[in-house]
């Protein structure tokens, strides 16, 4: 039976005290980040230092915010509609694009406050939407979103049609034809659900300067790309190709082109499932190869994800990475002349770049639809656009934009550009197409360790495609 | 009033048969935390079992239909399933003897006195502590292939030639796993056998060395089966514990690779999360509580009975 | 000195040795952290591992608050978690003194019952608590989580003090009510002060189940405002974005460190609270 010494209740009713001011007080006061010289900006990227000798800034310099980006929540004013607006973004830097062009938006619109939340991947946003949705409570009035969504939500019926509003929005006029029709998410008998305000192109990054050494040409081929690989690799220095292993990304970013490169549409326009045929079969095997028998993969290769691949290129340990143009600037930051781009290459049909578009999505849930339109609008005006396009690495939306010097000198845009043909999308309308995607990530690994053979992984996946 | 012989005697009335009462003041000091869990954990618990028996997905709630047992046997087709059952009854087996493997000789070895035993005693709670997302974190990056000390250390002292991909390999990545697990877990179980230990009177060790007992003597006759109770309690509730836990397992591996570390638990709640079903993950989760509820019974009574002939 | 120890001899030696491996183990990934925490992010990307930092800089602290709001996330963390313990002892305490000092119909089946909720797993009542949730119109807000953690931590923390004020005798308490105490008063005046070690300990033991909270938080919150400092700390691992482990580990750093001061503070009172229960078994 111990008394509890003085000094130790009052310690205790002190540290309680403050806990309890510091939870109602509102909020912490964080320390204000010192102003960054310019030759160090506040958000830095993953640098590891063999690739650059002197302290290089790890952003890019022409536009960089000045501030810390932080995703805040603007103080809102009684009388002041609140619009609530989530969205991703691959780092910090992207996420201050958003939220630089709200805060001009409210500077624009006093009347309309906007609270946004960062969540910090496509997938995570798109299952907390679903969650909110399911149980009713917690839904945003609108998010960032990307078209490949659409035929769910829109089956969900979570979402609203935009063609009235567009019609009589300028900015729609301006835009390109693929973008009215990629705007619908991919069933052409949707209407246009998306704001669309980015356009976003994969292709292939490359080791200029290995290539050079090595008196290579980029790939155009899916068969010269092994060459090369294989020519550039030298573990455990260098490996030839980045693999993506983990998460499932391989679907969205490497075999899945490949796969369509060859002629695999994964669902025919008359709903068969041509996932498990021989050609399909024959390049999943070709694509574990890479890492089973030619062994030109990364070690990590299984559970490694873009930050890991990132700082593999940019870490001088990988030769060919897939990505998108939506990254230009934070490689070109750091490899400078060393990293280029390649359009993905062919395999035997073709060429299959998967261009997704993102942009603002409008809930029905919400009872600000029209100050949520207008937050929308704005994000999707030719001046955020462009932001998105320099910054981000945006393709053309809009023929105003068309000509922009940007597509003309930039060797990634340009890499992007070149793959215009095989322009298109996954059938991700398809009703059981997220729970096939869902399943890619281990079903892959699995094959990769030998649990499943091509065969068993391609007709498990299509079985999931067939019957959900 | 009806009162017995000692009106002080706090609680228990005595009946009488004429007046009976019914002493409302235990039912009022019980009732608010009775309410809470029975709103909050009891309603939900049901409202799951009814569930088990739809098809129901999120995103699809309008056209949910009852689909009887079909989700409780098709389970067995199910070759995740099988494969996840198979590896929980691996996950929990590992976890549990291997926490309690290393637990009950640090408590042995923190009953006795030495100096700077306090400072053992702080140190070892200090992974009881840390949140599963920290432990996640530490452990994920210490096994990183490319940037992580373990590799290092291996390396150097010429144990392995080339770096290992722990995460990315399925045995590697369970002993990860478990590792963290046992090294998060076992100090609850040490500290919780230390006070068991602490309570054995010092005159039982005394009256065994009288007679004659050695040390490893003295610690099966007088230690072990005083401490068996506490040892076979806290064993029950941590393998309880280890069926349902998810967070290390979703942390640092999603339950991968492949589907290497799934357990029943983990790919319930990855259905749930990622594909949004409700009535098949709950199915497996009623399943494993259902066997788990007879696995307790049996062991209770088990515990009872090694009682009864100490 | 126990008998293992006479196994071995009277010489402490091998105690300092089990201890150092021990206490490595135990706490070698922790100073991992702490110097990966310290080091310059862009350091720790280099495959030669420094086992001591080279070059110390406190950076990533600042930083980590500013790329993610982690400042908010902290204070979430603190608030629910206080409040969680606050709720989960005031229902338990009157519930355990129920328990340990009235017999009642019922009493038996109440309590094994309570303990019978452990068996349910957090993962099943996910849905259903957001529906309930829903319905009370208190989703995606503090007051959710607070029950919910709450609730489950009550079983335990009803266990553990049914013990703790079984092993306190009735004597004192008869004596206040023969003084005139009600028996509410004798609860309040005399048997809970005895119990404070028990009480602490229960509520220590809530305070860190709420804060290290992953499943719960992550499943019932969405917003920055509400987010908690496991869930934040999820999305840098997990996340697309880069890997900032210098940021991140200065995060783990600083979500560690207020538990584990607590626990470090108030550690004598939650072996006595436990040993009182242990003991009963």
């Amino acid at each position: 039976m111990q008394q509890l010494s003085r000094r130790r209740l009052v310690a205790l009713g002190a540290l309680g005290l403050a806990a309890i001011l510091a939870a109602c007080g509102g909020g912490l006061p964080t320390p204000t980040p010192k102003p960054p010289e310019p030759s160090k900006p506040a958000a830095p990227a993953p640098a590891p230092p063999t690739a650059a000798p002197a302290a290089a800034p790890t952003k890019p310099t022409a536009a960089v915010p000045t501030e810390a980006p932080k995703p805040a929540a603007p103080v809102t004013k009684p009388g002041q509609t609140v619009v609530e607006f989530w969205f991703w973004a691959d780092d910090p830097y992207q996420a201050s694009l958003h939220t630089d062009s709200l805060k001009k938006f409210q500077e624009k619109t006093p009347s309309i406050a906007v609270r946004t939340d960062l969540i910090v991947t496509v997938a995570d946003q798109r299952k907390k939407l679903l969650t909110a949705f399911a149980a009713n409570a917690g839904m945003p009035d609108v998010t960032h979103g990307t078209g490949g969504w659409l035929p769910e939500y829109y089956d969900a019926k979570m979402i609203v049609p935009l063609e009235s509003r567009l019609k009589g929005w300028k900015t729609f006029e301006d835009w390109l034809p693929a973008i009215q029709r990629l705007s619908k998410g991919g069933r052409p008998q949707d209407q246009i659900g998306i704001v669309t305000n980015q356009i976003l192109v994969p292709y292939l990054y490359y080791r200029a300067d290995w290539f050079e050494e090595a008196k290579l040409k980029p790939p155009d081929t899916l068969d010269q790309m092994l060459e090369v690989a294989r020519a550039l690799n030298k573990p455990p220095d260098r490996y030839g190709f980045g693999f993506r292993g983990g998460d499932g990304g391989s679907l969205g970013q490497q075999i899945g082109l490949y796969l369509k490169g060859d002629g695999v549409e994964f669902v025919k326009p008359d709903n068969s499932v041509d996932l498990d045929s021989p050609e399909a079969i024959d390049r999943v095997q070709w694509y574990v190869d890479l890492v089973n028998k030619h062994k030109v993969t990364q070690p990590s290769a299984l559970t490694d994800r873009f930050p890991e691949l990132f700082a593999g290129l940019q870490g001088g340990k990988l030769a060919l990475l897939h990505h998108g143009l939506w990254s230009w600037k934070t490689q070109e930051a750091v490899l400078k002349e060393k990293v280029s781009a390649t359009p993905i290459p062919s395999g035997k049909k073709g060429r299959f770049a998967s261009t997704g578009v993102e942009g603002s999505i409008l809930y029905a849930t919400s009872k600000k639809q029209d100050e949520g339109w207008q937050v929308a609008a704005f994000l999707g005006e030719p001046e955020q656009a462009k932001l998105f396009m320099y910054e981000r690495g945006s393709g053309p939306i809009m023929k105003s934009l068309l000509d922009d010097k940007i597509f003309k000198e930039n060797r990634f845009y340009k890499a992007a550009l070149d793959s215009q043909p095989g322009w298109g999308e996954f059938p991700s309308w398809h009703p059981n197409w997220p729970k096939m995607a869902d399943r890619w990530g281990p079903e892959l690994q699995r094959l990769v360790k030998n649990e499943v053979n091509a065969e068993r992984f391609c007709k498990n996946l299509a079985d999931v495609l067939r019957k959900g | 009033m009806s009162t017995s012989a000692r009106p002080a005697v706090a609680g228990i009335e005595v009946v009488r048969a004429r007046r009976a009462r019914i002493d409302l003041l235990p039912y009022i000091l019980i009732a608010p935390a009775v309410v809470l869990v029975l709103i909050v954990t009891v309603y939900p618990a049901l409202y799951a079992v009814q569930i088990s028996t739809t098809n129901a997905n999120m995103i699809r709630m309008a056209t949910m239909r009852f689909v009887g047992a079909a989700n409780y046997v098709n389970a067995f087709d199910d070759e995740i399933f099988v494969i996840a059952l198979g590896q929980t009854v691996r996950w929990v087996i590992v976890n549990a003897s291997g926490q309690m493997a290393l637990a009950l000789p640090v408590a042995l070895l923190l009953n006795s006195a030495f100096r700077g035993r306090a400072a053992v005693r702080a140190g070892i709670l200090v992974p009881w502590v840390v949140p599963g997302a920290v432990v996640a974190i530490i452990w994920r990056y210490m096994v990183d292939a490319n940037y992580g000390v373990v590799n290092d250390i291996l390396l150097r002292l010429g144990a392995i030639v080339e770096p290992i991909a722990w995460i990315g390999e399925p045995l590697p990545s369970f002993v990860v796993l478990s590792t963290a697990t046992i090294w998060a877990g076992f100090p609850f179980f040490a500290i919780t056998l230390l006070a068991a230990l602490q309570a054995i009177p010092e005159d039982l060790y005394e009256a065994a060395r009288i007679d004659g007992a050695g040390a490893w003597q003295r610690f099966r006759t007088v230690t072990l089966p005083l401490l068996l109770p506490t040892i076979l309690l806290l064993l029950l509730l941590r393998m309880i514990w280890l069926s349902h836990s998810i967070d290390l397992i979703f942390l640092m591996t999603n339950g991968g690779p492949g589907y290497n570390n799934y357990t029943i638990a983990v790919y319930s709640f990855i259905l749930t999360w990622s594909q949004l079903e409700l009535g098949y993950p709950s199915a497996m989760v009623i399943m494993l509580s259902a066997v788990l509820l007879v696995a307790s019974a049996f062991y209770i009574r088990s515990i009872e009975q090694s009682r009864e002939w100490m | 000195m126990t008998s293992v120890g006479r196994l071995l001899g009277h010489r402490g030696w091998w105690r300092w040795l089990a201890s150092a491996l021990l206490l490595s183990f135990v706490l070698g990934p922790f100073y991992w952290i702490v110097n990966i925490a310290l080091t310059p992010e862009a350091q720790s990307f280099t495959q030669t591992i420094r086992y001591v930092p080279t070059t110390l800089t406190i950076d990533n602290f600042f930083g980590i608050l500013e790329v993610v709001r982690f400042g908010r996330a902290f204070v979430n963390s603190v608030g629910i978690a206080l409040a969680v313990t606050a709720l989960s002892i005031a229902l338990s305490i009157t519930a355990a003194y129920a328990f340990a000092r009235y017999t009642f119909r019922g009493r038996r089946l109440l309590i094994v019952s309570l303990l019978l909720i452990y068996l349910l797993p957090g993962i099943l009542l996910l849905v259903p608590m957001m529906v309930i949730f829903r319905t009370l119109g208190i989703l995606n807000t503090y007051p959710a989580l607070i029950l919910a953690e709450a609730t489950h931590s009550v079983p335990f923390a009803i266990w553990l003090l049914t013990n703790y004020f079984a092993s306190l005798p009735r004597e004192l308490e008869e004596a206040a009510q023969v003084d005139g105490c009600t028996r509410v008063g004798a609860m309040l005046r005399v048997a809970l002060p005895l119990a404070v070690p028990g009480v602490v300990a229960a509520a220590l033991f809530v305070f860190i189940a709420s804060w290290n909270n992953f499943l719960f938080a992550f499943m019932f919150t969405s917003g920055d405002d509400v987010r908690t400092l496991p869930v934040l700390l999820r999305m840098f691992v997990m996340g697309e974005s880069g890997v900032y482990w210098g940021k991140v580990m200065a995060g783990a750093v600083m979500t560690t460190l207020p538990v584990a001061g607590a626990f470090l503070f108030f550690q004598q009172y939650l072996i006595r609270g436990l040993s009182a229960g242990a003991v009963k078994g």
